[in-house]
């Protein structure tokens, strides 16, 4: 058996690690390009989201290195997500690729269910040893996460274009082939150490003012994978913008996967930031995304950007209390629905113009002394916790 | 002008089609009147999509036109707008329907006070319950009376569901051959009457202005039309016990329990099915109705997908191309579906 599942994100760094932990011969699909999209769609329904197409774009190329089994995620509704493996399995059965898929349905509060699935995906090792590999993953997830979280002040502030980008990779490589918890937590501390170096050290470029910073909040699949956003966190970079992604991958896992032992304390407060506006669940990420919002305003934040599927239907309730949550706080966001037909040049036109409209906006405020640069500012940011690198 | 009794204003979109009579019922027993925004027209459609985002799906739009419709009355005490999350054990309808109230709320600003409620069944009928107490309590009925008209409500509900699956005979398994001696019926008439299924959300095809009027297009052109209703509940379990893992939504799994059980016993000569445009479920769902019928022998199956800039002219052309295939194909000895015994 040769396994594999589908991409998002990095996620695939911490995936691959337990099961090559438990003996697995387990490779990750090759990262996603043009040629994985084609392949997707052209196979999948057209009114599918763009998760599911870009996923079966990912099995059809891992089948090319030798795959035969994929592991993906089940799921108890209400969203699309937890239906895609069934829908998947039968696109690859109808097209003979004689791949077989194994649903592992979410633990739903049993966190022994899953532990069970994968041991059983393992031919059977013991479930302590199974905790084990899995905490070994987790703990690179998290340290993945931690440097992530260094990413997009070190883009902006980087004298030498394109180095932040690189030392990510190279992070990544190097948490990907650590061997011990430690060597991934010793991989981690030094990428956050290069990428603090990079937004502080000598020849960090000064730009005008504070730079801006907003707030990116949407379905889970576009926050995380680059190539179905179109690499949104670097475009809005180079236009000079720290990004605040309102979701990391150990979010989503302990949203979705283990929401016993890793329950995020957040989410509470989450839900009631979004509750004048949206009193339910929706599926997905739909209350995150109204919710997130919410608190980066009251964080301080310069503006909020929502991505989405085209089609996503917690995305679609979410947009359309959106524009109430903007108008009530006076705070911009602008959403973004994407699919394989977006065009890379709509999508900068709409991201340059709302960072002009930020900047205005961002001027307006100096002037009136209002905002950020009124006497509260310095406790404001304090409170938001955004440190004080900038040169407010 | 407010009348004596408490007048509810119910949108005729999204849940009405299937649940009104449980609703219409259930308030007729507490003594409330419930108004409905009438059927859909032009001028609803066109406030709900100046309302609604662009992506949202037109029944969404729709059920947007119907309530500001309402709106706009000023003899209602309450309008109605039930958040449906599911109406049975591990099922939901559609993540749209668990946030439209909240949509409405935000987005139309109100001057009649919502009578929102949440139903959930998902974890049995408690939820349901609930939900009658709920609203009764905001139209001043006491528990014990919201009880008593949900009971009294759901028995009318029961009846309707024991008679709907009755109206057509169990449909039996044609004789699994295939070829010009396959029809088995060996007295058919010149012409006979195509049986086609059409499968879809009732608030489309029980919609005469947004399903274009697909029904009364099929049956001029000659053809018996089935729904999922005309399947006796226990065909369509047994037709969707089979797969793999639950499908979790309550209309899709319908649909395609019926697809399953028409394709397995060739009872009708067609599928087709209404989706509107980008509609979340039925993207997934649809994909494995034309899959099981592929599979089970190659149905005739015609895919219709609207939005509010679907003209009718377009729907008749394809209805006709489709008929007329199916038709051709008879005649060239493919088999017919069994339908009904004369
Ligand atoms: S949340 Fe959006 S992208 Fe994810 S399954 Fe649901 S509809 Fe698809
Ligand atoms: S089921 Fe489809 S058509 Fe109905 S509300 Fe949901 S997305 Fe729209």
């Amino acid at each position: 058996m040769r396994l594999t599942f589908p991409h998002m994100g990095p996620v695939h760094i911490g995936i691959t690690t337990i099961f090559r932990d438990l003996g697995v011969d387990i490779v990750a699909p090759p990262p996603i390009t043009r040629r994985t999209v084609a392949l997707g769609v052209k196979h999948s329904p057209e009114m599918a989201c763009f998760p599911l197409k870009i996923s079966v774009g990912n099995y059809l190329e891992a089948r090319e290195l030798g795959v035969d089994t994929i592991g993906m995620l089940g799921g108890v509704g209400p969203c699309r997500l937890g239906y895609y493996a069934d829908v998947e399995r039968e696109i690859l059965d109808g097209l003979g690729a004689g791949m077989e898929m194994v649903v592992l349905d979410p633990p739903q509060g049993k966190p022994g269910r899953l532990l069970r699935a994968i041991s059983r995906l393992t031919g059977g090792k013991p479930l302590r040893q199974v905790w084990r590999s899995i905490q070994f993953g987790w703990s690179k997830i998290v340290e993945i996460d931690r440097l992530d979280q260094e990413v997009p002040r070190a883009r902006v502030f980087e004298a030498q274009p394109g180095v932040t980008r690189a030392v990510r990779a190279q992070a990544y490589r190097l948490i990907e082939e650590a061997s011990s918890v430690v060597e991934a937590k010793r991989a981690g501390d030094l990428a956050v150490e290069a990428l603090r170096s990079i937004s502080l050290g000598h020849g960090a470029k000064s730009p005008q003012g504070r730079p801006l910073t907003v707030g990116l909040v949407g379905e889970i699949y576009m926050l995380l994978e680059p190539a179905a956003n179109m690499d949104l966190e670097e475009r809005l970079g180079r236009l000079g913008v720290i990004t605040r992604r309102a979701l990391t991958v150990s979010d989503w896992v302990r949203l979705h996967l283990f929401p016993g032992p890793w329950k995020s304390k957040d989410g509470a407060v989450v839900h009631a930031a979004a509750r004048p506006y949206l009193n339910h669940f929706v599926g997905g990420e739909g209350v995150e995304s109204v919710g997130q919002t919410v608190l980066y305003q009251r964080m301080g934040l310069d503006g909020v950007i929502h991505v989405g599927p085209l089609t996503c239907m917690p995305e679609i309730v979410a947009a359309s209390v959106l524009p109430q949550v903007a108008r009530d706080l006076d705070f911009p966001v602008m959403t973004l629905f994407l699919d394989e037909h977006s065009g890379e040049a709509g999508i900068q036109t709409r991201l340059e113009a709302f960072v002009d409209l930020l900047r205005r906006r961002r001027q307006r405020q100096r002037e009136q002394g209002t905002g950020r640069f009124g006497a509260t500012s310095a406790r404001q940011q304090l409170a938001a916790g955004l440190g004080v690198h900038g040169d407010a | 002008m407010k009348g004596e009794r408490t007048r509810i204003g119910v949108p005729r979109a999204l849940g009405y089609y299937e649940y009104h009579a449980v609703w219409e019922a259930f308030f007729g027993e507490l003594g409330v009147d419930a108004v409905t925004s009438g059927p859909t027209t032009k001028r609803l459609v066109d406030l709900g999509v100046g309302a609604a985002i662009d992506e949202a799906c037109l029944p969404v739009k729709v059920f947007y036109g119907h309530v500001r419709a309402l709106m706009e009355r000023d003899d209602l005490d309450f309008i109605f707008l039930p958040r449906l999350v599911s109406v049975e054990r591990r099922s939901f309808i559609c993540p749209k329907f668990m946030g439209i109230p909240d949509m409405i709320r935000v987005n139309l600003v109100p001057r009649v006070p919502l009578l929102d409620v949440c139903v959930d069944m998902s974890r049995g009928s408690g939820g349901l319950r609930r939900a009658a107490v709920e609203v009764g309590e905001r139209l001043g009925a006491g528990k014990r009376q919201a009880l008593g008209a949900l009971k009294v409500a759901c028995g009318l509900w029961r009846e309707g569901m024991a008679a709907s699956g009755k109206r057509r005979p169990q449909c039996q398994p044609r004789s699994a051959r295939r070829g010009s001696d396959g029809t088995g019926t060996g007295n058919a008439p010149e012409e006979p009457a195509l049986n086609l299924l059409t499968l879809g959300h009732a608030y489309n095809l029980d919609d005469p202005y947004t399903s274009l009027g697909l029904r009364e297009h099929l049956k001029e052109l000659g053809c018996e039309v089935w729904t999922v209703d005309d399947f006796p509940p226990a065909s369509l379990e047994e037709a969707i016990a089979g797969l793999p893992r639950h499908l979790f939504w309550t209309s899709g799994r319908r649909i395609l329990a019926a697809a399953r059980h028409v394709a397995q016993h060739h009872c009708v000569d067609g599928i087709v099915h209404l989706v509107s445009f980008g509609c979340g479920p039925d993207s997934l769902v649809g994909e494995m109705v034309q899959r099981e019928t592929l599979r089970r022998g190659g149905m005739p199956f015609l895919l219709l997908t609207i939005d509010e800039h679907s003209g009718e002219a377009g729907l008749l052309t394809r209805l006709e191309a489709f008929v007329d295939m199916i038709r051709r194909r008879r005649a060239a000895g493919a088999p017919g579906g069994r339908g009904l015994p004369a």
